[in-house]
């Protein structure tokens, strides 16, 4: 499973791993209170943390033109290891950790590891364009054509 | 010597509340503790009580279980919707006692009250999640009441023996109560294993983490039941015996719970009708010739059932989030919203439920509106007569439809809609197909997850592209 993973991973297959699915592909992470070894297959490492941390999140991110928005709910506290770039800038919550380095997530090749949920995609339409996007160019197809997400960009707007 | 006043001041500080009209039903209980913090042990009082709690259900589940008992004559006091916390529990004591106590029980209050009110009963409904920013995992909820009842040794446990979650829980005497229920696609919370940890396999599933269930690991399965329940289209039978229809707006597990409570009491009471509808758990009125229906929704469990069981040509959906709504809206998409076609949103997150509306490809129309009052006059409008609209509101926005239905607002014009939902694209043929994988989806599927897939597809079918998800087991 790990090899079919990395491989897709390798190949740029877009991923998208959400907090129990990022922690997973990270170098360990806690489990049941023991810290087990996760896939390694992102720069990431997660050990069990106090606070949890709990609420609205909003990250500043290089690849979208807005904010992400959304919610994160966690008890493990991450960090990148050497080299690991991350998804953005926390501009409120707390994201991998409150380490204050005001990271979150983890992007690597394709695959986007995020603490936001709500779901996501749904909350942030221009993420999952972007996705989109990445798979139409693998793919081969034509550029896809823009969608109305005026609720959505109304919605971001109350939410900020 | 403070605690004799405990009483009588509780009682002003509720009079001096009924007279003013703001309906209170905390304050006084909190005046009550503060004079006298063993207020609770009154419960004793009253020589049969019964606790009631769990996620899901508790408020209906009080209801018939007082039905019963007042129909074998027994004076019963309950206390009032939502007062199911320390300080409501004692404005319910502050009257003279009666015959029977049945109170319902907010689950993480249960480990401070229980011992003291050492009920005869406590009826377990189910553990859905609910509130999961607030409360943690449904598996913490289950972890604080199984230690709860360790304090409770002489109570007989009523249990929910289709919950897998409810059922493992340990009592010197237990109840159970299941039915047989038809499936309901609704994502579960708690499949893995509460003795074990392991993935339980079902053979029937009903909905969320509720039907029959084995742990392939260490063999804990779904009880057998001491009171066995089907709904059938004319009956409701229980144990063999038929029972008059359930009315639509009683859940037949809120049904086959008040009957195991009042039979492990120790008493045989057949019920000969049912109790009408709690104010907005399916209480129905006729406003300018349509059918109005409320119904609270609380959890995706609660609000799939109650779509599914309130058929209606529309729905007004009222979304909040405050602490008692949850803070995290994303529970919305796991809702499973199949008999939904035309909606109107509002509430304080009117726009993230419209949102979840534009990914159901069966809606026809859907818009939100920032005023409540406005929302449901057009939600109203859009009804045809002799139609039904269902209201679904969140625990806070609920008053707001109550009220909403005793005074409708008709008068001048009607307001525009701050959103509408986008015409659905043409479908055009599908020659291309992506697939989307869902990785561990059974282990790693909390906070709606597998939404982000569904938006993905739905996106993507938009444009023509069909989307071919596939879900890994393990």
């Amino acid at each position: 499973m790990r090899a079919e993973l990395k491989a897709m991973m390798d190949d740029g297959v877009p991923g998208l791993l959400v907090c129990g699915g990022l922690q997973l592909y990270g170098e360990s992470l806690p489990l049941e209170g023991v810290e087990v070894a996760g896939l390694g297959l992102l720069p990431f490492t997660t050990r069990r943390g106090t606070p949890r941390l709990v609420g609205r999140i909003g990250v500043e991110s290089a690849l979208l033109p807005e904010p992400l928005i959304g919610f994160e709910n966690h008890g493990g506290h991450s960090a990148l290891l050497d080299g690991g770039k991350p998804l953005g800038r926390v501009l409120w919550g707390n994201g991998n950790g409150k380490d204050g380095t005001a990271q979150e997530g983890v992007v690597l090749h394709r695959t986007i590891g995020t603490y936001l949920h709500g779901p996501i995609l749904a909350r942030n339409p221009a993420l999952a364009e972007l996705i989109l996007g990445w798979v139409a160019e693998q793919r081969g197809f034509s550029a896809l054509a823009p969608l109305d997400d005026r609720i959505e960009q109304r919605a971001a707007k109350n939410q900020a | 010597m403070t605690k004799y006043f405990a009483r009588p001041m509780g009682r002003l500080v509720r009079h001096g509340l009924l007279t003013f009209g703001s309906g209170g039903t905390s304050l006084p209980g909190r005046v009550a503790l503060a004079l006298d913090p063993e207020f609770l042990t009154r419960a004793r009082a009253y020589p049969s009580r019964i606790l009631v709690t769990g996620t899901n259900g508790k408020t209906s589940t009080v209801s018939m279980i007082a039905a019963l008992l007042r129909q074998a004559g027994r004076r019963v006091a309950t206390n009032e919707e939502g007062a199911n916390l320390r300080q409501g529990l004692a404005t319910t004591l502050l009257d003279r006692p009666g015959e029977a106590l049945v109170l319902e029980v907010d689950e993480l209050t249960v480990p401070r009250v229980g011992a003291i009110v050492a009920p005869q009963v406590m009826v377990v409904t189910g553990l859905f999640r609910d509130q999961l920013d607030r409360y943690g995992e449904v598996a913490k909820v289950r972890a604080a009441l199984a230690q709860a009842v360790v304090s409770m040794p002489e109570t007989v446990l009523v249990l929910n023996g289709d919950d897998p979650l409810t059922a493992s829980l340990e009592a010197r005497r237990r109840v159970v109560f299941r039915l047989s229920h038809p499936p309901l696609d609704v994502p579960a919370d708690g499949m893995d294993c509460p003795r074990c940890g392991a993935l339980l396999s079902y053979r029937a599933r009903y909905y969320a983490q509720l039907g029959e269930y084995r742990c392939p690991a260490c063999g804990f399965s779904a009880p057998p039941a001491d009171v066995q329940a089907e709904a059938t289209e004319d009956a409701f039978i229980v144990n063999g015996r038929r029972l008059p229809k359930l009315p639509e707006s009683l859940h037949p597990y809120s049904a086959l719970a008040g009957i195991a409570a009042v039979r492990a009491l120790g008493l045989e009471v057949e019920p000969k009708s049912w109790p009408p509808p709690v104010p907005g758990r399916g209480s129905s009125v006729t406003i300018a010739g349509r059918q109005v229906t409320v119904l609270l929704g609380k959890n995706p469990a609660s609000v799939s059932w109650n779509l599914a069981q309130h058929a209606a040509e529309t729905h007004l959906f009222l979304v909040n989030n405050r602490i008692a709504d949850g803070r995290d809206v994303s529970w919305l998409w796991d809702i499973n919203l199949g008999p939904v076609r035309r909606a109107i949103t509002s509430g304080e997150r009117a726009l993230e439920m419209l949102i979840r509306l534009r990914y159901e490809p069966q809606m026809e129309e859907a818009s939100a509106f920032t005023r409540e009052a406005d929302a449901f006059r057009a939600a109203l409008a859009a009804t045809p007569e002799g139609g039904r609209l269902a209201v679904v509101a969140t625990y806070t926005a609920l008053p707001t439809a109550l009220g909403l239905i005793r005074s409708p607002v008709t008068a001048g014009a009607p307001a525009l809609p701050e959103a509408i939902l986008p015409p659905r694209a043409v479908p055009r043929a599908r020659a291309k197909t992506v697939r989307i994988a869902l990785l561990f989806p059974d282990q790693l599927g909390t906070y709606a997850d597998s939404g982000n897939a569904v938006v993905l597809a739905r996106r993507l079918a938009w444009r023509g592209i069909a989307a071919k998800p596939w879900r890994s087991k393990h």
